[in-house]
């Protein structure tokens, strides 16, 4: 087989394996509240905006004052996010969170394995972090004629 | 399956009210409005509006039942005040049946008009302190209207979701609609664009509303409602909102 169909197929296979993972990952989240009782942690909101050439993250981070509250991190191909409230919170007498105080976000996003991990970047304004993470990619110029 | 809408009301609703809803979609504008308007005119919960279809979902505040979709009604001055607040969204298969209700019962209970409180999602809102509120409105008359109290009127755009519903069912029953929408986060609860919308509310009846404590608790509510945000987004799928981002064939 040509090395070119070869690295052809290769990368489709890892795109399905990414879309069961993200698929699972959607599936589990549906009834998993955005509370993690154990880190005493909320889970932000955000949203994920792919490109051919890098992917574009948002992350709501409401009650974070500082950008140096905010520690990003990658481990492996993960992305994680902790940032501190700059006060604890509550959800008032909601009964099933009842007595509990989260004192942080924390996020994993997962990443693919073609990400330039030096040239990652982050800026926070107006309470949104936005993570731009830059993809390898081959590019080649098609001659139209 | 469509939707059969059954609304039970402990008082009636006077001739003549303005009916103003708030139905969770984009930034959750419109819920986050009418929680805020029902507090600050200190309405009483005067009904609900419940359906088959609607998730069978019972909420409780402080030890009292509520059914997601409520209906609250009050005087303001001289002005019979009605809301239509709801905790869910409406799922796109019944949105049509919904609309349709809607405007059934104002038409019935003889509504001057209906306002909708809600969002325009725009991708830059980031970068946006005050958010603008457009009005948009089949009926001329009452567009005249919010543009002389110096509300700015929607020009061009798609209008989707329950809300673009409500505003054509007006259209064919004959009833005033008119929709306050401001420029918010999609995806994120944007009590900035409910102070906005409130605001453009305030000049069209004519009535203060008070946004600073809504400004001050910003921080708090775009925390609690992570969840309801999270939830309405799944919702909202295929519910027209792809539409807002378009540009119109007719302008091609």
């Amino acid at each position: 087989m040509e090395e070119w169909i070869r690295k052809y197929f290769e990368e489709v296979m890892k795109e399905v394996k990414r879309i069961r993972e993200e698929m699972a990952r959607i599936e589990s989240e549906i009834f998993r509240p955005l509370v993690d009782l154990e880190r005493k942690s909320i889970e932000p909101l955000y949203e994920i905006h792919r490109y051919s050439d890098k992917i574009q993250i948002y992350v709501d981070l409401p009650g974070v004052k500082d950008k140096n509250d905010i520690n990003l991190q990658l481990l492996g191909n993960k992305l994680i996010l902790e940032a501190k409230l700059a006060k604890p919170y509550s959800m008032g007498d909601l009964t099933v969170l009842r007595g509990e105080e989260f004192t942080q976000y924390r996020l994993e996003i997962g990443l693919p394995e073609n990400i330039i991990t030096e040239q990652i970047k982050a800026r926070f304004r107006n309470g949104i972090l936005e993570i731009t993470v830059p993809l390898k990619v081959e590019k080649y110029k098609i001659n139209i004629e | 399956m469509i939707g059969k809408w059954h609304i039970f009301l402990k008082k009636e609703i006077p001739e003549n009210s303005s009916l103003i809803i708030g139905i969770p979609d984009v930034g959750l504008v419109g819920p986050i409005s009418t929680s805020h308007l029902v507090k600050e005119f200190n309405l009483e919960e005067i009904g609900y509006i419940d359906s088959s279809v609607v998730p069978p979902v019972i909420l409780f505040h402080k030890g009292k039942p509520h059914f997601p979709i409520r209906i609250y009604g009050g005087y303001k001055k001289n002005d019979y005040i009605t809301v239509l607040h709801a905790d869910i969204a409406i799922p796109p298969t019944e949105i049509h049946s919904l609309a349709e209700f809607i405007v059934n019962q104002a038409k019935e209970k003889q509504v001057e008009k209906i306002i909708l409180l809600g969002g325009i999602a725009v991708p830059n809102r980031m970068k946006i302190d005050k958010p603008k509120t457009f009005a948009a409105s089949i009926d001329e008359k009452i567009l005249l209207e919010a543009k002389e109290k110096g509300i700015d009127t929607l020009q061009d755009g798609f209008i989707g979701g329950i809300y673009a519903q409500i505003l054509k069912e007006g259209y064919k029953q004959g009833v005033k609609v008119i929709a306050l929408l401001s420029e918010c986060f999609f995806n994120y609860p944007d009590p900035g664009a409910s102070a906005a919308t409130l605001t453009a509310l305030s000049k069209l009846i004519g009535h203060e509303i008070d946004v600073k404590p809504l400004l001050e608790q910003e921080e708090e509510i775009r925390i609690k409602l992570r969840e309801l945000m999270k939830r309405t987004v799944e919702t909202m799928r295929g519910a027209g909102k792809e539409y807002e981002f378009t540009v119109p064939a007719l302008y091609a």
